[in-house]
């Protein structure tokens, strides 16, 4: 190979591995819907349902430093005596592929957090201690009631 | 109420910080549960909450998310001062590093060996340890790659907080674990110099 050619492929490949913001951000946001999309229409839809909650998708603004601002709903759960938020921080988290803070509303302090991982383009999230990150337990409705029951009975 | 520690924090200073935090944490939560429970909203004003003209129906929710505010902001400013009360105990400790170094060269090294005359200027001085990624740099070499990439994590996300959280990652740092992390690397460095100097206790 010639050394320009050669250098035609470094060059390339290091343009291959520059990171495309807006696709790292549109694929953010849809994890986080296809999240929402689960707990509405899947593991609460009952709950739901029987008005025992309610269900808000609220807008707020992020700014993330290469992504820039973006706008991404937040979750709340309304019961008959509170507030479950889950509130989008960021893509761009250091151990992981996102962020969500997961909290009752008026008790930040208690929350955790739920950090996204992806594999082989499949995401997975993680109820992530707030004690500890290395304490961490994989969503699933079950961890999820646990975590509400939790907060209530406090 | 209080974020639960797991283990024995050794650092007086780390420790206060800590206190502090749950103690404002604590002022905080009893603050919201007086704010929501008063309904003249005059205790509120006192906080410089204002909804007055507010919906009704809304106003139990907007003391809630004020709250919230103010506990992320009380997490971010604990984290804060958890690094700047480690900054401050490794820099009381360096001079002390830095001098006994220089004594131990210039009784050890002999004459005969190249740079003799000049050997104390080869150990690091304050003007060169001046910041905190100053320290970092010095203390790769001392922790573990994996408690010193926590303590780079620490540092980066504390100027990322200080800067406004205009540039830098967030991460799953808490308060519990950034308190953690730096009173292990302190007792690491700081355990060895004591074996230079017995008699001294760690500041």
């Amino acid at each position: 190979m010639s050394l320009k050619n050669t250098l035609k492929e470094l060059r390339n490949s290091r343009e291959d591995s520059k990171i495309d913001w807006e696709k790292n951000k549109n694929e953010w946001i849809d994890s986080v819907i296809r999240l929402y999309k689960k707990i509405q229409d899947d593991w609460f839809a009952e709950l739901e349902d029987e008005e025992l909650i309610k269900i808000q998708l609220l807008p707020i603004s992020v700014f993330e430093e290469h992504i820039g601002t973006y706008s991404i709903d937040k979750m709340e759960i309304s019961y008959a005596t509170g507030n479950i938020v889950l509130e989008p921080v960021g893509r761009n988290i250091i151990g992981g592929e996102g962020r969500i803070d997961f909290y009752f509303k008026g008790e930040f302090s208690k929350g955790i957090m739920l950090i996204l991982f992806r594999d082989n383009g499949e995401d997975n999230w993680f109820l992530v201690s707030k004690q500890n990150s290395r304490d961490r337990e994989l969503l699933t409705k079950t961890t999820l009631e646990k975590a509400i029951e939790k907060w209530i009975e406090e | 109420m209080f974020e639960k520690r797991t283990k024995t924090i050794k650092s007086e200073e780390l420790l206060h910080v800590f206190n502090k935090h749950n103690t404002l944490l604590t002022l905080c939560i009893k603050a919201k549960e007086r704010a929501v429970a008063d309904k003249t909203d005059k205790y509120l004003t006192d906080l410089g909450l204002n909804l007055i003209g507010k919906k009704t129906k809304d106003r139990k929710n907007m003391i809630k998310e004020y709250f919230d505010t103010v506990q992320k902001d009380l997490e971010d400013n604990t984290i804060l001062n958890l690094v700047a009360s480690f900054e401050k105990i490794v820099f009381n400790n360096i001079p002390i590093a830095i001098n006994h170094s220089q004594k131990i060269l210039k009784s050890h090294y002999k004459e005969s060996e190249p740079f003799s005359s000049s050997i104390k200027s080869f150990v690091k001085s304050t003007q060169d340890i001046n910041n905190i990624s100053g320290i970092q740099n010095v203390l790769s070499g001392n922790i573990s790659a994996a408690l010193n990439n926590k303590l780079k994590e620490i540092i980066d996300y504390r100027h990322r907080i200080a800067h406004g959280k205009r540039f830098g990652r967030d991460s799953m740092l808490t308060v519990s674990e950034t308190l953690e992390k730096l009173d292990e690397i302190l007792e690491i460095v700081l355990k060895r110099q004591q074996g230079y100097t017995n008699s001294r206790r760690y500041i």
